[in-house]
């Protein structure tokens, strides 16, 4: 199979990678360690997999990886700085809006950009912003909690 | 009886690498050797199976067949 390289920042990383034009982009962020974007459905239904480009939050089973060239990715393992959580992580971990963990990258990176676009956003917004990231634990009521309180310290933060 | 954590909330022993990315699930972990198995349903109901072919794989498959 003919490989092609992409060129490409994955958290605040400069990356090359040798790929083959069909390799999802999923497939091949695991392949480079960053298993914190997770293989859930591989159909875009469960969210699991979610990173972020450019900001925006997308199913990484149903992007090709050749599609993220040249292109900003944050994944859940960029999120931190260092021992110093993002305020989301903070309050995942304070509102006990993890159960197993398994959706919890995708659900934080989703919240993450709604925040970034719209700190102070209604309960009804911030269901919707997670509508497309399935739990399968114990439901969302503790996760929409932990991201309304981190929204308030993303407005302070502003 | 320590009763120190009774009526509290705590953040789970785990919690942090579950919220990085850190955590390893079962799909996260590999061993070198690992094989990856595919499922391959007879063609024909109630049959007894006596061979596999699995040509069309190219040769890169191989057992153990289970």
């Amino acid at each position: 199979m003919k490989k092609l390289t992409i060129r490409l920042t994955v958290n605040a990383e400069p990356k090359e990678w040798s790929i083959a034009p069909g390799d999802l982009l999923l497939d091949v962020l695991r392949h480079e360690g960053y298993f914190g974007a997770k293989r859930g459905c591989e159909k875009g239904e469960c969210g699991a997999c979610t990173v972020l480009v450019e900001g925006k939050p997308i199913n990484s089973c149903l992007m090709f990886a050749a599609q993220a060239d040249g292109r900003e990715l944050l994944t859940i393992e960029g999120l931190a700085h260092g021992d110093r959580l993002d305020p989301l992580q903070e309050a995942f971990l304070d509102h006990g809006a993890s159960q197993c963990g398994f959706c919890t990258p995708g659900m934080i990176l989703a919240a993450k950009a709604l925040l970034d676009k719209n700190p102070d956003p209604s309960e009804r917004e911030v269901r919707e912003a997670m509508t497309g990231n399935y739990c399968r634990c114990t439901g969302y009521v503790k996760p929409v909690e932990a991201v309304l309180a981190a929204a308030k310290v993303y407005r302070r933060a502003r | 009886m320590n009763t120190s954590v009774v009526g509290k909330n705590l953040r789970k022993v785990d919690g942090v690498k579950l919220v990085t990315g850190g955590a390893a699930f079962t799909d996260d972990v590999q061993l070198p050797g690992l094989l990856y198995g595919k499922i391959l349903p007879s063609p024909h109901a109630h049959a007894r199976i006596v061979r596999i072919d699995a040509s069309s794989a190219g040769g890169r498959a191989r057992g153990p067949y289970l």
